[in-house]
C-alpha cells in the first residue's frame, strides 16, 4: 500500500540532551535551524525521501529524548531501528564520553545487524571545540563505527551524515541473499550481520 | 492576560474552596479566566499570607532588615542551598524555554529564561530529593507566567511536591504507569480504536509527554494551556488521564484512515500532535488550515451516539461558537463568552468562524499527498515547510504560530521535532476541538470509568505513595511536604512492580509499529521476509530486553512488594466503599488508600526496602 518509495528505512537519534538531536534532523528533514528548540520529551518522529543510487529511500528518522531517564523509552524503538545515530556535541566533552555509554545501550536494545553512525555535532563552533576530530575518528575506527562532524546550523555535513546512514543500510539490504526465509535464527532476520557490518561500516568511513 | 471577562465566584468565602463549583467552572469557556491567579494557589494550599514566601521578602527587601534586601538574600541561599545535581540538564532545559510563548524578543525571553531557571533551582535546592525531569521546566513556565513572582516558589514547591512528585524520581516508570491507566481507559471507551493503537505501539508512549508535562509541552497557547491548568489543578491528579484519554478519542478518524494506508510510523507522528483545540467563544483561526485538514462530511458528529461519538470533537464546519456543534458541547449552555479575550487580539484572525466553516465545504476529500516524492526533497510539501517564514523569525512571532493552528497543533511548527507536514496534507482531517467540550468528556470518562473501575483500578499499577493515592483536596490529609519529599525515594511504592502478563505483549507484539516496510518492486519480497523474520525475532526479545534493566531488578522486587500490595489490598477492601461514580470528584477516592500509603511507608516499607536492596545486589 505505501506507495512511492523503493526503501523503507528506520533510523534513531540518541546522544546526551542537548547535543542538537532535533536540530539535526529539523535540518535534513526540513532544512531548517532554530538556536532555541523545544527540548524533546519522550521520541518525536520525522520522514525524508531521499535519492540513493537511482532507487527511493524514505527514511523515518525517530528522535528521542537525552535526559538519562528517558532511555527506558528510546529502548523501546531500538529494535525496530535499521540505523543508529549517535550524536555528542564537539563543544562538550562530556557528550563525546558518553558515547560509550550510548553503545551500550544500542548492544542492550537495539538488532544485532543494526548501523552505527557516531556523529560530533556543532562544528561551527570551532572555539569552542574540544573533541578533537582525530580523536573522535580513533576512537570511532576502533569500533569499525562511521564517523563525521556535522554542524545543523550551518548545514555541514547533514546531508551527508544521514546519506551516508542510508547508504550502508542499503548495501546491506542489497547483499542479503534472497532466500532467507524459513529460518528465522540470528543473522538473517536482520539487515546485515555482524560481520558483514564491520566490514563494511569500515569501508564506510568519511 | 485574560482579560477578566469571566468572573469566577466559585470559591467560597475565605476558607474552605468549593471544589466542585470550580471544576465546573474550569470546563466553562476560558475556565477560571483572571481569577486563577487567586485560585490555583488555593487550589495548591499556598496561602497567600500564611507562608513565609521567601521571593517576595527578598523582593521587598522586608522590613525588619537591617540587612538590605541582597545580602539577605545571598545569606538565605548560601545556608539552604547545595546545588543540585539536576542544575545541568535544568539549564539545558530552561535555556530552551518560552519558544512558543509568550510574544517575547529574544532580550526578554532570556530575562524569563534565566528566571525561571532560578526558580527552578531554588526548588530543587530546597527538596534535594526530588529530581528533575525533562519538561518539569514546561509545567513550570506555565506557572511562571501565570502567577505573581511572590508566589512562585510556594506554588512550584506544592505542586511538585504534592501533584507531580510521581515523575521526581530518578526514573519514568511512574509514567510508564499512568500509560498503562491511559490504555485500559482508551480499552473501556473504544475497544475497536484501543486495539488499532495498541497494534501501533504497545503502550500509548505518544501521550508520554503529555502525562509527564500536564500538557504543557505541547499546547501551542498560553491561555489553552492556562485553561487546560484550571483544570486539572481543581481535580485529582489521575485527571490528567482522562484528559488524555479524550483527546486520543478525537483522533479516532485520523488514525482509521492512517492505519488503513498501512503508515505505522505516521501514527505515533499524528498522536503527538494535538488536534486543533480552541476555546469556545473565540474565533474561528486559521481558515485556510482548516480547509486543508478538513474533510469530514459535516454534522457526523451530532448524529453519533453517545458512546461512539467524539466527545469534544468539533468539526470544522461546526461554528466553534459558544455551545458549539458538539452534544457536550450544547449540554453544557457554557456562559456567555466574554466579548474581547486575549486570543482573539492575539490571534488577530481576519476569518470569523462562519467563513472557515464555508471554506471547509468543497474540499470533502482528503488531500493525497504522497504523490511521488521530488528527487532529494523533503516529503514534506514546500507550501507547509519551506515556505513558513523563517524560523527566527517565527520564534520572536509565537503569536503568529498560534493563527495558524493546523501547523501549530499537529507539532507542525517547525520549531518541533515531528514531522506533522506530511500529516497536515494527509487524509487527515484534522478535528478541532473545543477545549471545553474535549474537558467535559474527559470528566465523563472519569465518571464512567472511575480510579476505582474494576478494569481501571489504578491501584493496581500505582503504588500507595503515588500522587494518584495521596492526593487529596484537603491539605490535612495530604502527606505533609517532608514527607512527600521522600516519597521518591520509593519508588516501588510509587508504581507497583511490573511483570508483564503475556497477552499484552503479544498482542501488541503481532503487529508493532517497527516493521521494515520495503515498498513495491522485487523489494517487497524481500521485504515480507525480513518483516516476518524480524518480527519474530522480536517476539524473541522482546521479553528479555524491554526495558532491562527495570524488569530485571523489579523481578526481584515482585515477592517483597506482593507482600505489600497484598497488605494494602486487604486495608483497602476493608475501608473502602468504593465511591460511585458521582463522588470520585470529591475526594472519596484515594482517601483511603492514602492511609495505606502511609500506613505502609511508615511500617513496612523500611523492611521491605532492605529486603528489595539485598536482592538488588546479590544479582549484581
Amino acid at each position: 500500500m505505501p506507495e512511492g518509495y523503493d526503501y523503507l528505512f528506520k533510523l534513531l537519534l540518541i546522544g546526551d540532551s542537548g547535543v542538537g538531536k532535533s536540530c539535526l534532523l529539523l535540518r535534513f528533514a526540513e532544512d531548517a535551524f532554530t538556536d532555541s528548540y523545544l527540548s524533546t520529551i519522550g521520541v518525536d518522529f520525522k520522514i525524508r525521501t531521499i535519492q540513493l543510487d537511482g532507487k527511493t529511500v524514505k527514511l523515518q528518522i525517530w528522535d528521542t529524548a537525552g535526559q538519562e531517564r528517558f532511555r527506558t523509552i528510546a529502548a523501546a524503538y531500538y529494535r525496530g531501528a535499521h540505523g543508529i545515530i549517535m550524536v555528542y556535541d564537539v563543544t562538550e566533552m562530556e557528550t563525546f564520553s558518553n558515547v560509550k555509554i550510548w553503545l551500550q545501550e544500542i548492544d542492550k536494545h537495539a538488532s544485532e545487524g543494526v548501523k552505527k553512525l557516531m556523529i560530533g555535532n556543532k562544528s561551527d563552533l570551532v572555539e569552542r571545540k574540544v573533541v578533537e576530530y582525530s580523536i573522535a575518528k580513533e576512537f570511532a575506527d576502533s569500533l569499525a563505527i562511521p564517523f563525521i562532524e556535522t554542524s545543523a546550523k550551518n548545514s555541514t555535513n547533514v546531508e551527508e551524515a544521514f546519506t551516508m546512514m542510508a547508504k550502508a543500510i542499503k548495501d546491506d539490504v542489497d547483499t542479503q541473499p534472497e532466500d532467507s526465509s524459513g529460518n528465522s535464527k540470528s543473522s538473517s532476520v536482520t539487515p546485515g550481520r555482524s560481520l558483514n557490518q564491520d566490514d563494511e561500516s569500515g569501508g564506510c568511513a568519511c | 492576560m485574560d482579560d477578566g471577562a469571566v468572573t469566577v465566584t466559585c470559591s467560597t468565602a475565605d476558607g474552605e474552596l468549593d471544589w466542585q463549583a470550580l471544576r465546573d467552572q474550569s470546563i466553562r469557556p476560558y475556565g477560571f479566566g483572571e481569577e486563577r491567579v487567586r485560585i490555583w494557589p488555593k487550589l495548591l494550599h499556598v496561602d497567600p499570607e500564611g507562608e513565609v514566601p521567601r521571593e517576595s521578602t527578598i523582593a521587598t527587601g522586608s522590613s525588619s532588615g537591617q540587612v538590605s534586601a541582597e545580602n539577605e538574600h545571598e545569606s538565605n541561599s548560601a545556608q539552604e542551598e547545595q546545588p543540585h545535581e539536576d542544575e545541568r540538564q535544568i539549564g539545558l532545559d530552561t535555556d530552551r524555554s518560552f519558544v512558543l510563548y509568550p510574544v517575547e524578543d529574544t532580550a526578554k525571553r532570556e530575562t524569563l529564561q534565566a528566571g525561571l531557571n532560578r526558580l527552578i533551582v531554588s526548588v530543587f535546592r530546597r527538596r534535594p530529593h526530588l529530581h528533575y525531569f525533562q519538561g518539569y521546566h514546561d509545567i513550570v513556565s506555565v506557572l511562571f507566567l501565570t502567577l505573581p513572582k511572590e508566589v512562585h516558589l510556594p506554588v512550584t514547591e506544592k505542586l511538585s511536591l504534592h501533584r507531580v512528585r510521581d515523575s521526581m524520581g530518578t526514573t519514568l516508570e511512574p509514567v510508564v504507569g499512568l500509560l498503562r491507566i491511559l490504555k485500559r481507559i482508551l480499552h473501556l471507551a473504544d475497544e475497536k480504536f484501543a486495539a488499532i493503537l495498541e497494534q501501533a505501539a504497545p503502550l500509548p508512549y505518544y501521550a508520554l509527554s503529555n502525562l509527564l508535562t500536564l500538557f504543557s509541552h505541547d499546547v501551542p497557547t498560553l491561555p489553552l494551556i492556562q485553561h487546560i491548568f484550571d483544570y486539572l489543578l481543581s481535580r485529582p491528579p489521575i485527571a490528567v488521564v482522562y484528559l488524555a484519554a479524550a483527546l486520543t478519542l478525537t483522533r479516532r478518524r485520523e488514525v482509521q484512515v492512517l492505519e488503513e494506508e498501512g503508515e505505522d510510523g505516521m501514527m505515533h507522528s499524528l498522536l503527538t500532535g494535538l488536534p486543533e483545540l480552541y476555546e469556545e467563544g473565540d474565533p474561528a483561526s486559521s481558515g485556510e488550515h482548516t480547509v486543508m485538514v478538513e474533510s469530514e462530511p459535516r454534522k457526523e458528529v451530532e448524529g453519533e451516539g453517545e458512546q461512539e461519538l467524539p466527545h469534544g470533537v468539533e468539526k470544522t464546519d461546526a461554528p466553534p461558537a459558544p455551545g458549539g456543534s458538539s452534544d457536550v458541547a450544547s449540554q453544557s449552555a457554557p456562559a456567555s463568552p466574554p466579548p474581547a479575550c486575549p486570543e482573539e487580539t492575539q490571534r488577530n484572525d481576519p476569518e470569523g468562524p462562519a467563513s472557515a466553516a464555508e471554506k471547509v465545504v468543497p474540499d470533502s476529500q482528503p488531500v493525497e499527498p504522497e504523490s511521488k516524492p521530488d528527487v532529494n526533497s523533503s516529503e514534506t510539501p514546500d507550501t507547509e515547510t519551506t515556505n513558513a517564514q523563517p524560523l527566527s523569525e517565527l520564534d520572536a512571532k509565537p503569536a503568529e504560530a498560534a493563527t495558524e493552528p493546523a501547523r501549530i497543533d499537529e507539532k507542525a511548527s517547525p520549531l518541533r521535532t515531528t514531522s506533522p507536514d506530511p500529516l497536515d496534507m494527509l487524509r487527515p482531517h484534522r478535528p478541532r476541538v473545543s477545549l471545553t467540550s474535549l474537558l467535559k468528556h474527559a470528566d465523563e470518562l472519569y465518571a464512567q470509568f472511575p480510579p476505582t473501575h474494576p478494569d481501571v483500578a489504578v491501584s493496581s499499577i500505582m503504588g500507595p505513595q503515588s500522587v494518584m493515592l495521596t492526593w487529596s483536596e484537603r491539605r490535612a490529609e495530604l502527606p505533609d511536604d517532608d514527607e512527600a519529599e521522600l516519597m521518591v525515594t520509593k519508588p516501588e511504592l510509587v508504581v507497583l512492580p511490573y511483570v508483564e502478563p503475556e497477552d499484552e505483549d503479544l498482542a501488541s507484539d503481532e503487529a508493532s509499529s517497527y516493521r521494515p516496510t520495503p515498498a513495491r518492486g522485487d523489494r517487497n519480497r524481500k521485504g515480507a521476509k525480513e518483516e516476518s523474520e524480524k518480527e519474530k525475532r522480536r517476539r524473541r526479545l522482546r521479553k528479555p530486553r524491554r526495558l532491562t534493566d527495570i524488569v530485571v531488578q523489579r523481578r526481584t522486587m515482585v515477592a517483597g512488594a506482593v507482600l505489600v500490595l497484598g497488605v494494602a489490598m486487604a486495608v483497602y477492601g476493608y475501608n473502602a466503599s468504593l465511591p460511585g461514580g458521582g463522588g470520585h470528584h470529591r475526594g472519596g477516592f484515594g482517601r483511603e488508600w492514602r492511609k495505606v500509603g502511609r500506613f505502609l511507608g511508615g511500617a513496612l516499607v523500611g523492611a521491605g526496602e532492605r529486603v528489595f536492596e539485598g536482592l538488588r545486589r546479590g544479582l549484581e
